[in-house]
């Protein structure tokens, strides 16, 4: 037990080292402290990349070990200091950090830190020893995994067995990684795997928010994230849900903070995440249209510079897992799209109404969720009231997209029952929608603290706390931007 | 005044309130205060988790959802224990759900076995019993394989584990 957490842990570094090579060549480092804030979201990245390659390596044929995940993992971030260096990207000088300065508010956003960090020291105890008991866990998502690391690929026989054998292969490829350097297929360590994901979900939050919001308005949604009942009772089942929405959360904040920063280092992250995004669920599709389309309409005003970007970089995501489709298609497995055409959808057109209830009947859940989704949507809905359309457009519209095309999927598989229960995928769906209002709220609620309306693409007014950052980061964000702009 | 400054100066008004800080507050407090409420319940949930987690054995923790679907525990354990990892297997249940119901398996155990099975028994593949070197009976009708069947364990309802012949 002792060698296989180990072996994960170790993992785990790995991850952070090649997503720690790809921020450096995308933004550089000034300070350690900027390593230190970033940490979170560099994890999820090197998890992404590398879990995005084992994909790729798996389709083409190849086996994965250990020397594999260890050559990736530094391999990309080899590759990433070296694009580094060539593009004159600095490297961390110095620790960089300031002195902390107490006021009533830096009480409150400790007490949000503290609960979070007993919270998540409590869910390590429970994920350490986590037995695997989720039906799609057990039916196809972990003896995919196995196959992987007992054949040394994907075994088209074992495949075609299972329930979903066309199904996304990040996490299968991740779970097989992870028994590598574990040293045996120990499931119930496996657990161990998804509370690193959500501690990287809270380093990455917080370290993408944290320059443009106060820790006041941050902490009490990190806490309230690692306390959703929803969450805390799935999030060690092994399955593809909580990893891939943690990646199309972190992603849209990227996205979100793209659109107020216009820092182009965070349209790097964004286009890996949904790379993972779509290489985890096929639910993945569905969610980066529905970002791609809101993130269109929030940047209708700079239309020509920013939706190449956003459009772009997602084809980008999408091509990257293009070589799975061909692979599953090729070999004729069942398609991964719900079974309905378009004449069938008419026929149960009455599902419609109940399916679009229950969709957010589940969405706004306190006993699943607490209070995340209702506090984003009044704070954006208020946001727009300032006249302020970008990040509230954003969330907004993704949220809204989502549920419709949740409700397609209950509407569209008739054997599916209209009900809340477990029996459709609808619970689980709506979790990213979740975790996206969870990553919005605070940076909505920012923009209600500013002490005049502002407009769309700029940020930082009324955080007098975090002035001189913000001023550093818009005059790099602006240089850096001279350089990225299109022709 | 005209309609219009009217809507003007309403407009502002709802600018200035929504402007304050008081709602951001607010919300931010009923988050934290969502957050609070919640702690002692997930506290001890965790705990609840976490204690049962411990209790359990290598083999429980392996096999942990197999309660969940009813499947025998003794049955699971001893195939891990008397099948080598590199062998096939084959897992034979009754005829159909109406004839388990007799043996008193449930339907969700019916689905669920094969399934469950293979995932345990990972690296060990599920074969034909044309195939197979072993041979998982749930219940089901041993005389198609008894001339070639080496009966390694059996329970008195109808659990088999043997080994086959060619």
């Amino acid at each position: 037990m002792a060698r296989s957490l180990a072996g994960l842990c170790a993992a785990q570094a790995l991850f952070l080292v090649a997503g720690l090579g790809v921020l450096w060549a995308l933004r550089g480092w000034r300070t350690w402290a900027d390593v230190f804030r970033l940490a979170g979201v560099a994890y999820l990245v090197g998890v992404a990349l590398v879990a995005v390659e084992a994909t790729l390596v798996l389709v083409a044929g190849a086996r994965i070990g250990t020397p594999f995940v260890v050559a990736l993992s530094l391999g990309s971030a080899a590759v990433g200091a070296a694009v580094a260096l060539l593009r004159r990207r600095p490297a961390p000088r110095g620790l960089g950090l300031e002195r902390p300065r107490f006021e009533p508010s830096s009480l409150a956003a400790l007490s949000g830190a503290l609960i979070t960090a007993v919270v998540l020291a409590a869910f390590f105890r429970t994920a350490r020893l986590q037995g695997n008991v989720a039906y799609d866990a057990w039916a196809f998502w972990v003896p995919k995994a196995k196959a992987i690391y007992f054949f040394g690929g994907l075994d088209e026989q074992l495949f075609r067995t299972l329930p979903g054998p066309s199904y996304p292969l990040l996490v299968p490829a991740l779970q097989a990684m992870d028994f590598h350097l574990m040293g045996s297929a120990d499931t119930a360590t496996l657990a161990v795997q998804y509370w690193f994901l959500l501690v990287g979900f809270v380093l990455a939050m917080w370290g993408l928010l944290r320059p443009l919001v106060p820790a006041v308005l941050i902490w009490p949604f990190l806490a309230l994230v690692t306390l959703m009942p929803e969450l805390d009772k799935r999030m060690l089942n092994a399955q593809a849900d909580w990893p891939l929405d943690i990646f199309f959360a972190i992603a849209a904040l990227c996205l979100a903070c793209w659109l107020t920063t216009r820092e182009p280092w965070l349209l790097g992250c964004y286009a890996l995440l949904l790379a993972a995004v779509m290489a985890t669920k096929r639910e993945g599709q569905l969610l980066t249209a529905c970002v791609v389309a809101a993130g269109l309409a929030a940047t209708w005003r700079s239309a020509r510079s920013a939706w190449l970007w956003i459009v772009g970089l997602a084809a980008l995501a999408y091509a990257v897992n293009l070589p799975w489709r061909i692979w599953w298609t090729s070999r004729h497995l069942l398609p991964d799209t719900p079974d309905s055409g378009v004449g069938k959808l008419s026929a149960t057109a009455s599902r419609v109404a109940p399916a679009f209830r229950i969709v957010l009947e589940l969405l706004f859940s306190y006993d699943l969720w607490l209070v995340a989704t209702p506090i984003a949507v009044a704070a954006a809905v208020a946001v727009v009231f300032r006249r302020e359309y970008g990040l509230a457009t954003l969330y907004l519209m993704t949220s809204a997209l989502a549920v419709v095309g949740f409700t397609w999927i209950l509407w569209s598989i008739p054997s599916l029952p209209l009900d809340t229960s477990q029996l459709t995928p609808i619970p689980r769906a709506v979790g990213s929608v979740v975790l996206l209002s969870i990553v919005f709220a605070p940076l909505l609620l920012s923009r209600l603290r500013a002490g005049e309306p502002a407009g769309p693409m700029t940020s930082g007014r009324g955080e007098q706390i975090m002035a001189a950052t913000w001023e550093e980061s818009i005059s790099g964000a602006r240089a850096s931007w001279r350089r990225w702009r299109l022709p | 005044m005209s309609e219009s400054t009217a809507a003007s100066a309403a407009r502002n008004r709802w600018s200035r309130l929504l402007a304050l800080p008081t709602l951001a507050a607010v919300l931010a407090t009923a988050a934290a205060n969502s957050a609070v409420v919640q702690l002692p319940t997930a506290l001890k949930n965790f705990d609840d988790r976490a204690t049962f987690n411990s209790s359990q054995s290598a083999v429980g923790r392996e096999i942990a959802g197999a309660d969940a679907m009813d499947i025998d525990n003794v049955f699971l354990e001893k195939a891990l224990e008397l099948l080598p990892s590199n062998t096939t297997y084959a897992i034979r249940q009754p005829q159909s759900i109406a004839v388990a119901k007799s043996y008193g398996i449930s339907p969700t155990t019916y689905n669920a076995l094969p399934g469950f099975v293979q995932n345990v028994l990972l690296p060990r593949r599920q074969v034909d019993p044309d195939a197979a070197r072993y041979l998982l009976c749930y219940a089901c009708d041993t005389d198609p394989y008894d001339k070639r069947m080496r009966r390694l364990w059996q329970d008195p309802h109808g659990l088999v584990i043997g080994e086959l012949t060619r």
